[in-house]
C-alpha cells in the first residue's frame, strides 16, 4: 500500500516539493473520510479550508446546478482560503472517498515554505481564470 | 545605490509588500524596472500577444475593461499582467492609465525568482486570481 508522502507527491498541487516538505505538508493536513451525499463545502457559507481530493469524487454545483466533478488530485476551496470571502460552490460527495484538508494558516505557512506549489496554485488559477472568462458573459461590476 | 533604497522605500509603503523584509524589498527593486505611465496610456491591451511582463501598480490608477465593457479599477499595491505572463496566451484585459502612473515592472524569469524568494508576491497574485475567478463565476451565463 502507497504512503500517504506517496499519495501526496502524485497530487499535481504537490508536484516537485521534496520528501520532508511533503511530510510537512501532510503534519498541516487532516484526514477527513466522506460518503456519498456528505457536503464537504457549502455555497454561501464562510470557510477558509483548503480540500485536496486523495480518493473518491466530488460533484461541484452551483445556484442547485451541477457545475463539476472532481476527483484523485484535484483541490477545492481555494478561493474561499485565499480571499476569505464565502463558498462560491457546493461540494458534495458522490460515493465515499478521502480528503485533506488543510486549515487556511497551516496552508499559508505551506505556501510560505514552498514557493513550488504557490508556482502550481498560480497556473492552474489562470488556466480556470481564462476557461470561466472565455465562457461567461459579464455583468457590470464595480471593484475587481 | 541610492536609487534602489529610494524604491525600497517606495515599495514598503505598499501594504502587501508591508510584511516583506529589506531584503525581500531589495529583491523586488533589482529584478523589477521602474515605469512612469502618462494618463490614458494603454499599459496592456486585450488580444495582445502577451509580452511576458507582469506590472505592480506603486502610484495611480488605472481601468480594467474587457470585451469593451468597464471591469473596474486598480491601484497602489495592485498586480496586473501575471496571467499572459505565465501562460503566453493573449492579454485577456485592457488596462489604461487614468492618472499618472508609476509602476513596477516584472518579466517573466524575475517573476518567479521573485515567487520562489517573495511568498507575499505569490500570494497577492493568488488572492488576485481568486477573486477574479470568482467574478467570473458569479456572472450571468449567457
Amino acid at each position: 500500500m502507497p504512503s500517504d508522502t506517496d499519495l501526496l507527491a502524485a497530487l499535481p498541487l504537490f508536484a516537485g516539493c521534496s520528501k520532508s516538505q511533503l511530510r510537512q505538508l501532510l503534519n498541516a493536513a487532516e484526514v477527513q473520510v466522506f460518503e456519498d451525499g456528505t457536503v464537504l463545502a457549502a455555497e454561501g457559507e464562510l470557510g477558509s479550508d483548503l480540500f485536496v481530493i486523495a480518493a473518491g469524487e466530488t460533484i461541484v454545483t452551483a445556484a442547485g446546478k451541477e457545475v463539476g466533478r472532481l476527483s484523485r488530485g484535484d483541490f477545492f476551496g481555494e478561493l474561499s482560503l485565499l480571499d476569505e470571502e464565502p463558498r462560491s460552490a457546493t461540494v458534495t460527495g458522490a460515493g465515499p472517498g478521502r480528503v485533506y484538508r488543510f486549515r487556511k494558516r497551516a496552508f499559508d505557512k505551506v505556501l510560505d515554505a514552498n514557493p513550488k506549489v504557490v508556482k502550481v496554485m498560480v497556473k492552474v488559477l489562470t488556466q480556470r481564470v481564462r476557461q470561466s472568462e472565455g465562457v461567461a458573459t459579464y455583468a457590470a461590476r464595480g471593484g475587481h | 545605490m541610492r536609487k534602489v533604497d529610494d524604491r525600497i522605500e517606495r515599495l514598503r509603503r505598499l501594504s502587501i509588500f508591508s510584511t516583506c523584509t529589506k531584503s525581500d524589498l531589495r529583491k523586488i527593486a533589482s529584478l523589477s524596472d521602474r515605469m512612469e505611465a502618462r494618463e490614458g496610456e494603454v499599459l496592456v491591451k486585450e488580444g495582445g500577444a502577451g509580452a511576458a511582463e507582469m506590472f505592480i501598480i506603486e502610484q495611480g490608477i488605472a481601468t480594467v475593461t474587457q470585451k469593451g465593457r468597464d471591469k473596474g479599477t486598480l491601484g497602489p499595491g495592485d498586480v496586473f499582467g501575471e496571467m499572459a505572463l505565465l501562460d503566453h496566451e493573449p492579454r485577456s484585459a485592457t488596462v489604461t492609465a487614468t492618472t499618472p502612473m508609476t509602476l513596477h515592472v516584472v518579466g517573466t524569469r524575475e517573476f518567479w525568482t521573485l515567487i520562489e524568494d517573495v511568498p507575499q508576491l505569490g500570494r497577492r497574485i493568488l488572492q488576485a486570481l481568486a477573486r477574479r475567478l470568482r467574478e467570473a463565476q458569479r456572472a450571468p451565463v449567457a
